[in-house]
């Protein structure tokens, strides 16, 4: 007697209807499904416990089209199942909101930081699925993510994860790179992952350089992996002592291989430890006026054939 | 609502119902007034029969509750059924982008965050929202941001921000060496972020130019009773890169490419820039692949610069 004034009030309380349309919809939100798997679904329930009529299915789902729904014929082509495309229970990002998270987006990528780059990357996938992925505002927002803040691709970013786990292995690896219009193998140990102009560089150790190597990684074709015994490696480490004057008194940040040796008010006195020779050439040469190579001195005389050079296109 | 197709009117007034709380929170007349816009379902409604959807909705999984704001109670979709648990890495990444901003006194940007949380929220299930909640009150900070390091700054930046708002001149005062101090005045401009540095910037009355001080240098700020009104003079700089350099170039947000080569042996590019000596920056580590084309003035102007790098070998 108990269970049926029980039952009688849970059905006071809901309307069996609307009971059936959500579960339709959270049914085909999961999965495609046909009519028998709704009708197996009501069957099972312990509530509706029967299935419904085909004119009465027809019904709801032109119910959920109406709302806003957009729920696909069943054909030989979807497997004779319903099929959700979009609907409008989505979570709903304003204009703004998408410009307030490109803001705080651009400040994490203003860090240079894969790692943390690639968080972002995995938060916005983790909330994708509860997204209109065609709404203007979101096609807006993921092209500058991927354009405009990291130019780069799908499969660029699924390769830098692996190479990721690679590098916190140090695992030794073979790649086949895209170099002129052929491909050339580099047996490398993998160091970090590094963002330059809004591209992705691998940073690795080769046994046929001595400087780190900074290799594109939309350009890594083949990954291998190799034993350590064909790969140990050693690699020479510069020291270079360097004067900065001007703006940069009041503006340098030492990189993580800097020492700043002497601070004066119109000058500072870097030591630096140096694994790219080239990479650092490029820092001199952008400090300009403002700095002097003091050693070592072939790289000081590099430093001014360069000036030289750049002189000559001038005059 | 088309009234030529066969649909359910109480499946469509469950379904209105649950689009309505998904987009607000709602009063119970609320409700009922927003019925009365559809024209299809639109009549009076009881309390009893909207309580009796939103225990529809509850009997679905929905987690519905109601809160107290004065004499009325509102209700609130609070979350989806069967939501999927987010990663641990998910959870510590937004604890850290919220102590990020409250460090970096970006109040109204952490405003728009939190916005966005809570509306997230309803599509994580109750073990994800402990997990972002533990990670909330973890006090060990920022993994990827050094809060102490930044944290004796925030009243410097929020003066700054708030000196840039209000476009009030100001004496910045900083430390030049272990011990002097200096100052220049500054029309300030902007906070800008580079590797996890911050950096003060704004217009040098004294050069004319672009400044910029990095923060840890930054002992005080003084605001000065003028109105700022001076802006940064713009130009407009044409140049050509080539070899690597030309290949592998990505342009930048002010760039736009005039002419390229087949294969890209060169490139044309134009550049609008008001921070002159961060663009020379730019270019003067592409060595001699790089040729400033046009203005004349620039090219004359970026003669001087490596006459003057030069001079510094002799």
């Amino acid at each position: 007697m108990n269970e049926i004034k029980e039952a009688q009030k849970t059905f006071d309380n809901l309307s069996i209807t609307g009971y059936r349309i959500i579960q339709i919809f959270l049914l085909l939100e999961k999965a495609p499904r046909s009519e028998e798997d709704i009708n197996s679904f009501f069957e099972n329930d312990p509530l509706l416990a029967r299935p419904i009529s085909k004119d009465t299915l027809g019904i709801y789902l032109n119910t959920l089209r109406e709302i806003g729904c957009e729920i696909t014929r069943p054909t030989k082509k979807n497997d004779y199942k319903y099929v959700l495309k979009n609907h409008p229970f989505k979570l709903t990002l304003t204009k703004d909101d998408y410009q307030s998270l490109l803001e705080i987006f651009k400040y994490l990528c203003s860090f240079n930081d894969w790692k943390l780059i690639d968080n972002v990357l995995l938060f916005i996938e983790s909330y994708e699925n509860c997204l209109d992925l065609e709404s203007d505002n979101y096609v807006d927002f993921h092209n500058y993510i991927l354009k405009d803040i990291l130019s780069t691709t799908g499969t660029s970013v699924i390769k830098s994860r692996k190479l990721q786990d690679y590098c916190d292995q140090q695992q030794p690896l073979k790649l086949a790179y895209k170099y002129n219009k052929g491909f050339k193998n580099f047996n490398i140990i993998p160091e970090y992952i590094l963002i330059e102009n809004k591209k992705l560089y691998l940073c690795c150790l080769s046994s046929e350089y001595e400087d780190q190597l900074y290799l594109r990684i939309d350009k890594i074709k083949n990954i291998d992996l190799i034993s350590l015994s064909d790969s140990k490696i050693s690699q020479k480490i510069l020291k270079a002592k360097f004067k900065l004057t001007g703006q940069f008194c009041k503006a340098f940040c030492p990189e993580s291989n800097d020492e700043i040796i002497l601070r004066t008010s119109n000058e500072i006195i870097v030591e630096s430890h140096i694994r790219n020779k080239f990479k650092f050439i490029q820092r001199i040469l952008a400090y300009g006026e403002n700095c002097i190579l003091i050693e070592p001195l072939y790289l000081r005389d590099q430093v001014v054939s360069t000036f030289k050079e750049m002189l000559e296109l001038y005059s | 609502m088309k009234r030529n197709l066969k649909v359910s009117s109480t499946a469509y007034r469950v379904l209105y119902l649950f689009n309505l709380l998904n987009n607000n929170d709602c009063t119970i007349e609320e409700i009922i007034n927003s019925y009365i816009y559809e024209p299809y379902i639109s009549r009076d409604y009881s309390s009893e029969v909207i309580l009796k959807y939103i225990n529809t909705l509850r009997r679905c999984g929905f987690v519905l509750y109601r809160y107290n704001s004065g004499e009325e109670f509102i209700y609130k979709l609070d979350r989806f059924p069967d939501v999927p648990d987010i990663s641990d890495n998910t959870a510590k990444f937004i604890a850290d982008i919220e102590q990020y901003l409250s460090s970096l006194s970006k109040d109204k940007l952490l405003d728009s965050f939190n916005r966005f949380i809570n509306k997230l929220l309803k599509f994580y299930s109750s073990s994800s929202r402990e997990l972002i909640e533990k990670y909330r009150n973890n006090t060990s900070g920022c993994s990827f941001f050094d809060q102490n390091k930044f944290s004796k700054y925030s009243n410097l930046i929020r003066y700054f921000d708030k000196c840039c708002v209000d476009e009030l001149l100001v004496e910045v005062f900083y430390q030049s060496s272990n011990d002097q101090k200096e100052s220049l005045l500054m029309e300030p401009k902007s906070i800008e972020f580079e590797n996890k540095n911050i950096f003060l910037c704004g217009f040098n009355l004294k050069s004319k130019k672009k400044e910029s001080i990095l923060i840890d240098f930054v002992i005080d700020i003084k605001q000065l009773p003028n109105k700022a009104r001076y802006s940064y003079p713009k130009s407009k700089i044409i140049f050509k890169l080539s070899g690597d350099f030309s290949q592998n170039y990505t342009l930048h947000e002010n760039d736009k490419l005039l002419e390229s080569s087949p294969h890209n042996e060169f490139i044309v590019i134009e550049s609008t820039y008001y921070d002159l000596d961060k663009f020379y920056r730019r270019i003067l580590k592409y060595g001699r692949h790089c040729e400033i084309l046009k203005p004349d003035s620039q090219r004359q102007a970026f003669r001087d610069v490596l006459l003057k790098a030069l001079v510094n070998y002799v």
